[in-house]
């Protein structure tokens, strides 16, 4: 007989078969390919940088000195990872946590089984955090191998720690910015236009508004727990330059950020939770029979 | 056992009638949802497994909702007749995910998955991706996942769609099984054939609206007393029709908007027809088309709603 997944201690099994059936059709589901293109795609400008810096040195004579590889790579964090990788894997993966389940009608299978609605939006919702967390994961410590290996820059071995650190706020920022996709990906028919405004046109503008507009951004709370404090003068100057013309505001403490993000996490999941529970099939079924 | 009730079920897709009014208790046993194209049968079925809440009523399982009650839906089992499926997971794949989803363990999971395929008849598929699959491979591992938990209430959505000939048997086997071990089963389709060949009992559902419930010979003596409409086409349309208006077995005669076309509704076909032979013949009739327009369920349905 089967075991009755409704009891707190058998939902195990329900939770981890969704995080690993959705996190292996979400990696491999298009095809093998798809994450190896992914992850050489984010790789580029790096790849470039390398290329771009073998040329000076080899042609403008510039000299190790120059450049702190470190700086370089935090740059790349602040710049490609927090404005687009981040934001934009998001866009792609998140909206389709649950969407796409219920756009194939494959949703039926899932609403059948004795397991709490709760259970099947969060196991869905932690396999795309395993897989974007995972994928974004590689391309970071490939870009900080990339650009740290750079010769006479020096290889940035002691800045590891800097490295995990990096990983946890684009984790976490792709937590947010994931779970406001899947509330927007079956809430609106016009997912992706709403999604695209919520992320590059709401996000980054929100800052400039008057009043408390950008608090109702992830941005300014990401950008709160996001420091390379340990990287030269030159690169926090940059940063503050770089956070004074986005209009960035004062930071929040890196707890109420922490705090923020997770409350955001928590409110898209349970608001996805009751859409599903309520109306799971009145977005894609209108026929009669 | 199992009894599954429905008290006054309604349910509207804005100004579109699903499913209206029903009451009936659904008992052990296997019971025919019949029904045409667009009759509400899906919308029923979603109601009776949870999938969608009625607008009114209320529908229980050994008095317990349904709705909204995950905890009792290990003891539903349904195969739905939508086609969509995980493509890229094998036949394996799917049932063990579904067997984890009911709550078994890994190992469990994948043995019951296993055993399943074997008794609808997918062992040697099991390892092939479902987009791979055929109509009928397809339909067989839907099938698969309604069955494998060993549910007490079973409803199967048009489970013949797609089906071969081997595959049709084995499906009416495995339905006449479970109707046997007490399950409650509930098969649907709009051919009447099909039911009768998994069982006595059936449901005609039309418009949503459910019209009659009862035994398969007291439908076909439905279908046997309603009014059966032929239809002519001849160049003597009104010789002809002079003639027929004077037969008893005539119930209503009218012309069609075709050119020479002849409606003609008649209680007794059986000696109708060999009347209208004779007719033709003697009289030397031209006749271009002769067919029976409503030898089917659709007619019974509508007779019914009259």
């Amino acid at each position: 007989m089967n075991a009755n997944p409704t009891n707190p201690t058998d939902l195990l099994n329900p939770l981890a078969a969704l995080i690993s059936v959705n996190a292996r059709m979400k990696l491999m589901g298009r095809s093998p390919l798809y994450p190896v293109i992914l992850i050489l795609l984010s790789l580029m400008p790096a790849i470039l940088w390398r290329l771009v810096y073998a040329w000076l040195s080899q042609y403008a004579a510039i000299e190790s000195s120059m450049i702190d590889a470190f700086t370089v790579y935090s740059i790349f964090c602040s710049t490609l990872f927090m404005q687009f990788y981040v934001p934009g894997l998001s866009l792609l993966m998140g909206m389709t946590i649950f969407s796409e389940e219920i756009e194939n009608e494959t949703v039926i299978y899932l609403l059948l089984r004795p397991v709490p609605r709760f259970i099947l939006v969060l196991g869905k919702f932690l396999s795309y955090l395993a897989v974007s967390s995972g994928l974004l994961g590689v391309s970071l410590v490939m870009s900080y191998l990339i650009i740290g290996s750079t010769p006479g820059a020096g290889l940035i071995t002691n800045q590891l720690d800097s490295l995990v650190k990096d990983w946890m706020v684009f984790t976490l920022g792709m937590a947010a910015y994931g779970a406001v996709m899947m509330l927007v990906g079956v809430f609106f028919k016009q997912r992706l236009l709403v999604g695209l405004l919520l992320m590059f046109v709401w996000d980054t503008t929100a800052a400039f508004l008057p009043g408390s507009a950008y608090q109702f951004t992830v941005r300014y709370y990401l950008f709160s727990i996001f420091s390379h404090a340990d990287a030269q003068n030159t690169t926090q100057n940059l940063f503050d330059a770089m956070k004074q013309m986005l209009g960035m505001h004062p930071h929040a403490s890196a707890f109420s950020a922490v705090l923020v993000l997770c409350l955001i996490v928590t409110a898209c999941v349970a608001l996805t939770t009751m859409i599903v529970k309520h109306r799971p099939l009145k977005l894609g079924q209108q026929e009669a029979d | 056992m199992a009894e599954v009730s429905l008290q006054n079920v309604s349910k509207w897709y804005g100004e579109v009638i699903g499913v209206s009014d029903v009451t009936t208790v659904l008992r052990p046993g296997v019971t025919g949802l019949l029904g045409p194209n667009g009759a509400g049968k899906t919308t029923l079925f979603k109601v009776l497994t949870g999938l969608m809440p009625p607008d009114t009523g209320r529908v229980t399982l050994d008095g317990a909702p349904i709705w909204n009650n995950p905890a009792i839906y290990h003891r539903i089992g349904f195969c739905p007749s939508a086609e969509n499926m995980y493509e890229q997971l094998t036949g394996f794949e799917f049932l063990t995910y579904m067997a984890r989803l009911n709550g078994m363990n890994d190992a469990d999971a994948r043995e019951r998955a296993m055993t399943t395929l074997g008794e609808v008849g997918l062992t040697e598929a099991a390892h092939k991706p479902i987009g791979a699959y055929s109509k009928g491979m397809r339909q067989r591992v839907k099938l698969g996942q309604s069955i494998q938990h060993q549910p007490d209430v079973l409803y199967f959505d048009e489970p013949m769609s797609g089906l071969d000939p081997l595959g049709r048997i084995d499906t009416v086997n495995l339905i006449h099984r479970y109707g046997k071990e007490g399950k409650t089963v509930v098969v649907s389709s709009h051919i009447l054939h099909e039911i009768e060949e998994m069982t006595n009992t059936i449901m005609l559902l039309n418009n949503g609206m459910l019209l009659a419930e009862g035994v398969v010979h007291e439908i076909r003596e439905l279908i046997e007393e309603q009014p059966r409409q032929v239809r002519i086409v001849t160049r003597e349309l009104k010789r002809l029709s002079n003639r027929i208006i004077e037969f008893p077995e005539v119930k209503t005669i009218r012309f069609g908007e075709e050119e020479g076309e002849l409606l003609i509704q008649t209680h007794s076909p059986d000696s109708f027809f060999p009347k209208l032979t004779n007719l033709i013949l003697e009289d030397e009739i031209p006749i271009d088309e002769m067919s029976t327009t409503d030898d089917d369920l659709q007619s019974v349905f509508e007779y019914l709603v009259k």
